[in-house]
């Protein structure tokens, strides 16, 4: 190895290769990407944000928030499931059914079948490819009974309440910077905005004037704004208000305090949950601790697209039962 | 330096080693002293910014020293300020003295490296007053990104001129490496500067160059640096030639080809042949690392008595860490397995291993010779003994724990049953322990910094003027 340009040329080779395929090879392939319009409405996907909010990205980068949050909730491969939902009206259906359910799972036998028979609607497989899925829903159509493929285990991001679907490449298009993070010492933050209040990891109560929560994601039109955006200023100010072994920073530098004599006439102050906040004193956010609330009240990546379609079924209903008895188990440990 | 030297220098006509050394002497101790520097300004500020995840309120008034600026800027401390200096210290002294030519314009050099530092400090200042560009290790705002450019591209110019009119036309394993990593640092810097700076590509692309970048710098840059000295000072410490040049060859050529592809493993917003690509390239470099451990352990002796050489335990746990870290990035690239330690502690530990235990090893196992060579009066030989004790243990202790506690977190937050705040909870338990780490670390790296400066300072007590420090020892060639 004594002819230096010839090594030269075999050094550049290798560098050329990776960045020419890696590099350059994505910016071609999503280095264009544009907003996708909707089929049936027209509506464009995604749109640039709107001033505040754009400025909020900057207070973000700024105070390097992405350190310790992330801004892409990810989802695993989908798995099919098929549930029995009805039997036919023949006499004979409970017969039929269990037959065609021994088909389905030969391990069962007969007597656990019809027990499982009492028990509608009954999950018949689980987390499986769609062969098998598909195969148990045909069974039990061709016995006269009615049945349904399911979709689940999203994994773990969907399963919290991070978002609808995972974040693909088109949700970022107009992000200046790339803010995407690379560790969860905080939760996600790609759908903060759509968040459901009880989905927070300080979960919260609003006035209820909402009742249409569906699957993971929340209609939040009629969550009263002010409260959301109170929610999170009190969080930057005090993350402990909410979550009382919170590590996230207080954010106290994005606040001004103003003595309670001289508030009079100040609006906008925070409030707080009883018991927290400063005493003497009333909190009034900045203008980049408004834009920042403004920011994460705008993310949201909530909107189908064809690489990222939001999956239609929830997760198997059992799951959910056990997850709300979760729920309502630790929010009653949390009123004791 | 003397005007034979000049008249020499563009030809292929030997320099002898004490010209080597004293052309030499400049730029690398000013990189020495200015690489400890930052080894313990960046100790310090990743150990404020561990405090701060247990959930202290360490600093929570200071808009300049909330955590997220204290972590990146403990990161541009350590990555640019000590690893890569460290790297561009190893790489002028073994490129010129491989090549058995006195560096030309040792001043330029110096001058470059002073550049070098200015960009440090500005990347430092301006993640501290919020100017980060907000890419992972490259949050330098681009004033300083193009000021450490310049600074480096001056410096591999003047090594490759030396490299030019080297003695032997055979290139040595040590020269190639460090030309691959200077060049392939130029490339990768100034790609990152324009395709995320100064003309930003749109959207999740960023994800793409932001990681390329890092992997190139890490995998790439400082892995070539640093296997370069240890190609270099593992034969030297061992009083032999290296086991097989072929195989080094071999092992680089594929580092070089492979290392670059390595860097997305995991979960992103991307099409999915990048990460499956990345896995495979990731998998693929177990055939160069082999290679290159059995060369090294070739060559090395084992003789147990030279495990009192403390140059020698630098040199071997450097060598460990590198083997382990590129165990646990081909592991990491196993299906299923990053799915759990993907945004975790487990990063940390890795950069942690890297930085403090290869090319911190390395850097510090390097300055045991080179140090007292340049100086020309031998240094105190508990110090070096005393930063390795710290050092070593520092690091086995914080890159452990953090690996360990990424495992914890990630199994938590894989679990979509359970609260988030567990995952908070098992990572801070551990998180406690590594602050205990990184402030033996900052200890190790206060007494290496005393030790440098205490022999420059004697230096230069006893031979002043400063730059014309000429020696009177014979030296013995490498
Ligand atoms: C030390 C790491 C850290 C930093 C830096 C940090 N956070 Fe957090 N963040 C957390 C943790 C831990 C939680 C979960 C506990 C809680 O809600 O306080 C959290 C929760 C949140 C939540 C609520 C999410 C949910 O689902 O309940 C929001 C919103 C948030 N952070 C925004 C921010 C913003 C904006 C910044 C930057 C100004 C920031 N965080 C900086 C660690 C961090």
């Amino acid at each position: 190895m004594r002819n230096g340009p010839v090594l030269f040329v075999f050094g550049l080779l290798a560098m050329v290769i990776s960045w020419g395929c890696i590099v350059m090879g994505s910016v071609k392939q999503i280095g264009t990407l544009a907003s996708h319009a909707d089929l049936m409405t027209g509506a464009l996907y995604p749109v640039n944000r709107p001033g505040t909010a754009h400025q909020g990205a900057e207070v973000y980068r700024e105070l390097g928030c992405n350190q310790c949050h992330t801004r892409f909730a990810v989802q695993d491969e989908l798995s099919f499931g098929a549930e029995l939902t009805k039997l036919g009206d023949a006499t004979n259906s409970v017969e039929l059914a269990v037959a065609a359910l021994l088909k389905v799972n030969p391990e069962w036998n007969e007597a656990k079948a019809k027990d499982k028979l009492n028990d509608l609607p009954l999950t018949m497989v689980e987390r499986t490819i769609p062969y098998f899925a598909d195969r148990a829903v045909k069974l039990l159509e061709a016995a006269d009974a009615k049945a349904q493929m399911t979709v689940y285990n999203l994994g773990a991001d969907i399963e919290r309440g991070w978002g609808a679907r995972q974040t693909v490449a088109r949700d970022m298009i107009y992000d200046s910077t790339v803010l995407a993070g690379t560790q969860r010492i905080g939760p996600d933050l790609a759908n903060i905005g759509t968040r459901a209040p009880a989905d927070h990891v300080g979960a919260w109560e609003f006035t209820p004037t909402v009742t249409n929560i569906v699957g993971t994601t929340t209609n939040l039109t009629n969550l009263p704004e002010d409260q959301r955006l109170n929610w999170h200023l009190v969080h930057l100010y005090d993350p402990k208000a909410h979550v009382s072994n919170s590590i996230m920073p207080s954010y106290r530098f994005l606040f001004r305090a103003i003595s309670r004599e001289q508030a009079g006439t100040v609006s906008g102050a925070l409030k707080f949950p009883s018991g927290k906040g400063p005493k003497t004193e009333i909190i009034v956010p900045t203008r980049k601790a408004l834009a920042l609330a403004a920011w994460l009240m705008d993310q949201r990546a909530d909107t189908s697209l064809p690489e990222g379609p939001i999956p239609l079924l929830a997760p198997a209903p059992e799951k959910t039962a056990e997850q709300k008895a979760a729920k309502d188990e630790d929010k009653a440990e949390g009123k004791s | 330096m003397s005007a034979s030297t000049f008249e020499k220098d563009y030809s292929t006509t030997p320099s002898t080693l004490d010209d080597v050394e004293t052309s030499i002497r400049l730029p690398v101790l000013h990189s020495i002293f200015a690489g400890a520097f930052w080894l313990v300004l960046g100790t310090l500020l990743l150990l404020v910014s561990l405090i701060q995840l247990t959930g202290s309120s360490l600093f929570a008034d200071c808009a300049f020293l909330t955590h997220g600026k204290t972590k990146p800027a403990a990161w541009i401390a350590l990555l640019y300020g000590f690893a890569l200096q460290m790297g561009i210290a190893l790489a002028i002294t073994i490129v010129c003295r491989r090549s058995r030519k006195a560096l030309r314009h040792p001043f330029t050099v110096f001058m470059a490296s002073k550049v070098w530092n200015l960009g440090v400090v500005l990347g430092i200042g301006g993640v501290l007053i919020g100017d980060s560009s907000g890419h992972r290790l490259f949050e330098l705002p681009v004033y300083s990104s193009c000021i450490l450019f310049l600074a480096f591209a001056v410096i591999t110019l003047k090594l490759l001129l030396v490299l030019h009119f080297r003695v032997e036309r055979e290139m040595y394993i040590g020269q190639m490496y460090m030309t691959a990593g200077l060049f392939w640092f130029l490339w990768a810097l100034s790609t990152a500067i324009v395709l995320l700076q100064v003309d930003p590509v749109p959207g999740a692309t960023q994800l793409v160059v932001g990681n390329w970048y890092v992997n190139s710098v890490f995998q790439v840059v400082l892995g070539c640096f640093g296997l370069g000295a240890l190609c270099y000072y593992i034969p030297q410490q061992a009083g032999r030639p290296l086991y097989s040049q072929e195989l080094a060859a071999a092992a680089f050529w594929m580092l070089v080809f492979i290392g670059g592809w390595t860097g997305l493993v995991g979960r992103y917003p991307l099409p999915v042949w990048i990460s499956a690509v990345s896995s495979a390239a990731s998998l693929l470099l177990i055939i160069p690392l082999v290679t290159l451990a059995y060369n090294l352990w070739r060559t090395m002796d084992r003789d147990p008595a030279s495990l009192g050489n403390t140059q020698f335990i630098y040199l071997m746990c450097a060598f460990g860490a590198y083997v382990l870290w590129s165990v646990l990035g081909i592991v990491y690239s196993r299906p299923g397995v990053a799915d759990q330690l993907q945004f975790t502690h487990f990063e940390t530990g890795l950069q942690v291993l890297f930085i403090y235990g290869f090319i911190g090893m390395v850097g510090l196992g390097a300055c045991c010779t080179l140090l007292p060579r340049l100086i020309g009066s031998s240094c105190d030989s508990n110090g070096p003994t005393w930063v390795l004790r710290a050092m070593g243990l520092g690091t086995g202790l914080t890159a452990f724990v953090l690996l360990l506690a990424g495992w914890f977190q990630g199994a938590a937050l894989s679990n979509g049953k359970a609260s988030f705040m567990v995952s908070v909870d098992e990572g801070t338990k551990l998180v406690c322990v590594a602050v205990v780490g990184v402030a033996i670390l900052a200890l190790g790296s206060v007494l290496f910094f005393f030790g440098v400066t205490n022999l420059i300072v004697k230096t230069i007590l006893a031979e002043y003027p400063v730059l014309n420090w000429f020696r009177e020892e014979e030296e013995v060639a490498p």
